[in-house]
């Protein structure tokens, strides 16, 4: 009997756990009803993603005017008389605070002082001090916010691009544009969201690699695409000779087809991602050639950049290159310019990069004006760190070189949410920030929220832990956006 | 009865599920308006719970204590725990849909969302399991308790987020809250200086406790300062006694606040820093401070601004916006959340008119609208002006002729408009005679931006006119010519060949080394043919701009084939991979001397030079690299030899360059030596390097290097 009234207790347990069993599934897929993207498989980082701005932004589009090889903030920028005053003296230890320098000047005896060999005046609004190797820079300066307070933590070249462009030292990192690609999506379908183009001046050069606009850790369709100056200017992209426009479009829809029937039997969403790649590219062949061709654009605009302008490759084609991206919905157009890494020859070497970079960097700016764009489009022109005040190797009243020198330089940006004026300073010396410092994670923390990203919220998990461009640091520097 | 019973527990319990499934997808939760509704609901039913769960645990208490309590009336716990049990459920979910809506204080949000989850369980299991629990005095006093506890602290904290916190005590505490500041009105010491401390300091340094014989309110005490001294003085470099307190180790028995108590934040301290060091004002305006000052740059993330743009209309449906988005045509809201929404048009060729007024269909909502560069026309403006909330409007360089232009004055919220690039003129632009909002106006590259604008910009007072930059009154130089030509040794008579890119450019040439002139000198047209030594100087001629600088390059006719070549001392290490034999491939190296083009020496470079047959020779140019930054100078003698057998070679010329005096940029030179002629099988040429670099020179007293690209033999 007992044997009985056991099967019995248990028979009714059975019968009670199914049916609340049942009555919790049933409530489990009444709430899945309200989490639409359940079952697709995504991770938390995609469905924050929805390719909006988090917030309203202040600017839609950047182009970044990289000035590569680190140009010397003392002799476009930064003002310091007293380093004329003290012309040829030694660099007191309580200033440098022995900051470690590079392998170039760590062996030197003596530091001495060099003071710029160029003429500054004060310009614009803000009265802020240009020298004389920026006549059209200076002509645009109610536009600008220059940063003199900026610092970075790498000594070297490579570290230091490689820090302003992934937020880490190590290449491993995606790059700027590729965070914010990934964060915002492309505008134009049309094209790639992320464009770089390359120049090189006369001065000393330091490398450009594709590390530094790599997608990184993030989906490969966020990697900078590298325009060439030749006619091929997205390599791979023409048809080979023997193809024309309806014979590729005729490959592509039974291409397509093809593929239908491989999804229809593998359900991979990769294959659908192929395809909208192969189009992409088909409209691609389409509106790169109209964007790249400067051979129609007015004589005004010539003048504007300069003549150099039409010729491909140069810093001035890439920058009117820049703008017609951007235009046209690029979501980040970065410019590396090279051959600023003096070290010797400074006053020969900077005034032939000037004369390269300066009137054309202006005409950027005055050209998205005249078109309505400037508010909406980002403009940053700096180098990766800033060169000493002392000299390197033998000083001379009209020759010097500078060495590597991380602690303060110059940038400026305009346009997109940011205010003009001059923001930061440094001390008389030129050497150390004495106000309103600003970090290059604090430099990305605040182009992502003039982007309308929160630079805490973009994020991707990667090795088990969540990336940021900032990592674990930045701060927003409110003192710059309007 | 029992059905009831367990009806109301079975939906209990599928709540319950639905709750704790919820919580775990939170993040990905995405809610319906409808489901909104239900959550504002919350208020008005977390009353019943609370009731009835304090009722509970009285009358489980009281019964459990005392039998005779409750005679005959067993079923009345039951039903107050299962009543509990579900209004807690219900309330739980209300609650939470209600917390998604975002607006509150998160902290607070976290604790009494997990307080009512927490509740709605126990309230669930209490029921499930009353009968075990009634029999165990224990298990059911700390159930009782628990529950009470957490019900009366919940609610507690509910009441913080609906009526602000310390809601009951307000009254009779003093008012501690101000109302928020707009940055316009902020005083420095007021409102930035004085509450840090307030909150930091003062707790100390009141006129009770008066610490230090320092009270730090009023201002007049403030500025009195306490036992050692005044707290602070301009004058000196650390500005004085409070901040030095401030900056002491912590450790220090006088840091200040002390040990223990709530430090200082960075910011904080940097407020006091620039307001004492500004000269510690105490009506000073925030506004005031110029928009660099840190204070004011401080201040910004401390006060709210007057905000410009709250969009009053309803988002537009999810799906008719998606539907509208193609590869031409992106619409998407400005933000995540907006209802406001921006649409770019891209591809001029796949522009069509209906794709703009396909766009009606959100035309409250559309606030930017960008169609630069398409064919739109003064008809489309009909159109564009039923986009009544448009704030930007770009019409740059579509087919607008400006006629149309009063169509636009319906537009009434419109802050910016493009023209840039059309044909408006400056009587088009009086048309747009009521646009309230409008603060800029771009008219670059039209017909207008030459007009005289004075009677335009009278009407328009408020708007910003940008004209932009007009090229024709600027005067600007032309940059040189390419010359495309890139082999500089002419093995074949050769066609040379420049390039301008600038439209209707001159490129006059020289070929003798004099400097090209606007008149005189040829004008290049593509027909000359390059056949000797040519020193060729090009330069670019265009009306309205300043003509180039000079473009030169050496061009050298090939000479003897040379028909076998060996060194016969090794150049330096780097260079013992080179193929001598480069030296007469007639082919130039350019500036970089590690492309494998150059063989460079810091010894002496000598090479033997062989023909098949008796050659005549009266002259040699050997082609070299000058990079005096690089330590490559001129070298300090060339030699040629000649003779019939290797071994028996004569000197038949010898030449000394003449070396720089000071540092300039790379450049290559060739170094002719010209002597009566000889008829010889075999050549011996010698380049050798200064010794010693000059004193002037950064590695004086070094060797210098030699390289050479090429030797020309030549009849």
């Amino acid at each position: 009997m007992e044997k009985e009234i056991l099967e019995h207790s248990l028979n009714l347990n059975r019968r009670r756990f199914l049916s609340k069993l049942s009555l919790g599934i049933g409530s489990v897929a009444l709430g899945s009803l309200l989490i639409p993207d359940l079952f697709s498989g995504k991770s938390d980082e995609e469905m924050l993603l929805t390719g909006l701005p988090q917030f309203a932004p202040k600017a839609k589009r950047i182009i970044y005017l990289f000035q590569n090889g680190a140009p010397s903030q003392l002799d476009l920028f930064d003002y310091k008389p007293k380093l004329q005053e003290m012309f040829g003296q030694d660099l007191p230890e309580s200033i440098r605070k022995g900051q470690r320098l590079t392998g170039m000047t760590a062996d030197q005896k003596k530091f001495p002082l060099a003071g710029t060999s160029f003429k500054f005046d004060q310009y614009g609004k803000s009265k802020a001090w240009l020298s004389e190797l920026l006549p059209h820079t200076a002509g645009v300066v109610d536009e600008l916010c220059i940063v003199k307070s900026i610092f970075t933590e790498a000594i070297n070249h490579d570290p230091a691009l490689t820090f302003f462009q992934t937020g880490a030292q190590v290449g491993n990192r995606p790059s700027m544009g590729a965070w914010l690609s990934y964060g915002l999506g492309s505008e134009n379908k049309n094209l790639p969201s992320f464009c770089v183009l390359l120049s090189k001046g006369k001065g000393n050069g330091q490398g450009v690699y594709s590390k530094l606009w790599t997608n990184g850790f993030l989906d490969s369709v966020h990697q900078g695409v590298q325009f060439s100056s030749g006619d091929s200017p997205v390599l791979y992209l023409n048809n080979h000779e023997s193809i024309n426009k309806e014979d590729r479009r005729k490959m592509l829809d039974k291409l397509e087809q093809l593929n239908a029937e491989t999804f229809a039997e593998s359900g991979d969403p990769e294959v659908n991602a192929k395809v909208q790649q192969y189009e992409m590219a088909y409209r691609m062949q389409t509106a790169v050639p109209e964007i790249t061709d400067l051979s129609k654009e007015p004589e005004d605009i010539v003048k504007l950049y300069g003549p150099d302008c039409l010729i491909p490759g140069t810093y001035a084609a890439n920058c009117l290159l820049a703008r017609k991206l951007s235009e046209n919905g690029v979501r980040f157009v970065q410019l590396y310019h090279q051959g600023w890494d003096a070290h010797d020859n400074l006053p020969s070497q900077i005034r032939g990069q000037a004369l390269d970079t300066d009137q054309a960097s202006a005409a950027l700016i005055t050209d998205l004006k005249q078109r309505g764009l400037l508010d909406e489009t980002l403009v940053i022109w700096g180098g990766e760190f800033g060169r000493t005040n002392y000299c390197q190797g033998a000083l001379t009243k009209d020759n010097y070189g500078r060495d590597h020198h991380p602690r303060c330089f110059t940038i400026w940006m305009a346009g997109g949410g940011v205010k003009p004026g001059v923001y930061g300073e440094t001390d008389e010396f030129g050497y150390n920030v004495i106000q309103n410092p600003v970090h290059v994670n604090d430099f990305h923390a605040t182009i992502l929220h003039l982007m309308g990203l929160d630079h805490e919220k973009l994020t991707f998990k990667h090795l088990g832990r969540r990336y940021r461009l900032t990592d674990v640091a930045g701060k927003v520097v409110q003192g710059i956006i309007t | 009865m029992l059905r009831w019973k367990t009806i109301l527990f079975n939906t209990s319990f599928a709540l319950n599920c639905l709750l704790v499934f919820l919580l775990i997808f939170e993040g990905r939760l995405s809610l319906p308006l409808w489901v909104q509704m239900i959550g504002r609901m919350h208020p008005l039913l977390l009353h019943f719970p609370i009731v009835l769960l304090v009722l509970c645990v009285f009358w489980e208490l009281l019964s459990g204590l005392k039998k005779s309590f409750a005679p005959g009336h067993p079923a009345i716990g039951d039903w107050l725990l299962l009543l509990s049990c579900l209004t807690s459920v219900v309330s739980a979910l209300m609650g939470f849909f209600l917390s998604k809506e975002g607006g509150y204080t998160p902290d607070v949000v976290v604790l009494h969302k997990w307080g009512g989850v927490f509740i709605s369980l126990l309230a669930l299991a209490w029921y499930a399991f009353r009968d075990h629990i009634r029999r165990m005095k224990v298990v059911m006093a700390v159930t009782s308790l628990t529950g009470l506890v957490i019900v009366i602290a919940t609610g507690h904290l509910g009441a913080d987020i609906t009526h602000g916190e310390n809601f009951i005590f307000a009254p009779v505490t003093a008012d501690s809250e101000a109302p928020a500041i707009l940055l316009e009105d902020a005083l420095v010491y007021e409102h930035m200086v004085q509450p840090i401390f307030n909150s930091k300091c003062n707790s100390c340094h009141n006129e009770k406790k008066a610490k230090g014989e320092l009270v730090m309110e009023p201002a007049v005490l403030l500025l009195k300062g306490g036992k050692s001294g005044a707290l602070w003085d301009s004058t000196q470099k650390d500005l004085g006694l409070m901040l030095r307190r401030i900056h002491l180790p912590l450790e220090n028995k006088k840091h200040m606040p002390p040990a223990g108590k709530t430090q200082l934040t960075e910011d904080e301290i940097s407020i006091i820093y620039h307001w004492i060091r500004g000269g510690s004002s105490f009506t000073a305006k925030v506004a005031e401070l110029p928009e660099t000052d840190t204070l004011r740059v401080l201040a910004a993330a401390l006060f709210t601004t007057i905000d410009t743009d709250n969009y009053s209309f309803s988002p537009a449906d999810d799906e008719k916006v998606n539907s509208m988005r193609n590869n031409y045509r992106l619409v998407s809201p400005l933000a995540l959340g907006s209802p406001a929404l921006g649409v770019e048009f891209f591809g001029a060729s796949h522009f069509k008119k209906e794709q703009l007024t396909e766009l009606l269909g959100v035309k409250e909502q559309v606030v930017s609208l960008n169609l630069n560069k398409m064919p739109v026309t003064d008809d489309d403006l009909k159109t564009i002006s039923q986009f009544i909330n448009l704030r930007r409007l770009n019409l740059s360089f579509t087919n607008i002729r400006g006629a149309g232009l009063s169509m636009l004055n319906s537009l009434k919220e419109l802050k910016q408009l493009s023209l840039s690039g059309t044909g408006v003129t400056a009587a088009n632009l009086k048309l747009l005679t009521s646009l309230p909002k409008l603060t800029e106006l771009y008219i670059w590259s039209t017909p207008a931006q030459s007009n005289n604008l004075v009677a335009v910009q009278k009407q328009l007072k408020n708007v910003k006119i940008e004209t932009g930059f007009a090229g024709d009154t600027i005067i600007i130089k032309l940059n040189p010519p390419l010359i495309e030509n890139e082999a500089q040794v002419l093995v074949e008579p050769t066609p040379l060949k420049l390039k301008h890119y600038v439209k209707g450019v001159t490129i006059r040439y020289t070929i003798d080394g004099t400097a090209p002139d606007s008149i005189g000198s040829p004008v290049y047209k593509g027909d000359f043919i390059m056949n000797r030594n040519i020193t060729l100087k090009v330069k670019a001629f265009k009306p309205g701009w300043i003509s180039s600088d000079i473009e030169e390059k050496t061009f050298y006719k090939a000479g003897y084939k040379i028909d076998s070549i060996r060194l016969l001392q090794p150049p330096d290490s780097q260079y013992r991979s080179v193929n001598p034999s480069i030296l007469t491939d007639a082919e130039k190296g350019d500036l970089n001397f590690n492309n494998g083009k150059w063989i460079g020496s810091r010894t002496s470079l000598q090479a033997l030079l062989n023909f098949d047959t008796l050659r005549t020779i009266s002259s040699v140019t050997i082609s070299s690299l000058i990079n005096i930054g690089g330590y490559i100078m001129p070298p300090r003698q060339v030699e040629i030899w000649a003779g019939s057998d290797p071994l028996k070679l004569r000197l038949i010329k010898k030449i000394t360059p003449g070396q720089p005096e000071k540092d300039g940029p790379a450049y290559q030179a060739g170094f002719d030596l010209t002597f009566e002629p000889v008829k010889e099988k075999f050549l011996k040429v010698v380049v050798v390097p200064v010794s010693k670099l000059p004193a002037w020179h950064r590695g004086k007293n070094d060797r210098g290097w030699v390289f050479v690209d090429e030797i020309f033999v030549n009849p």
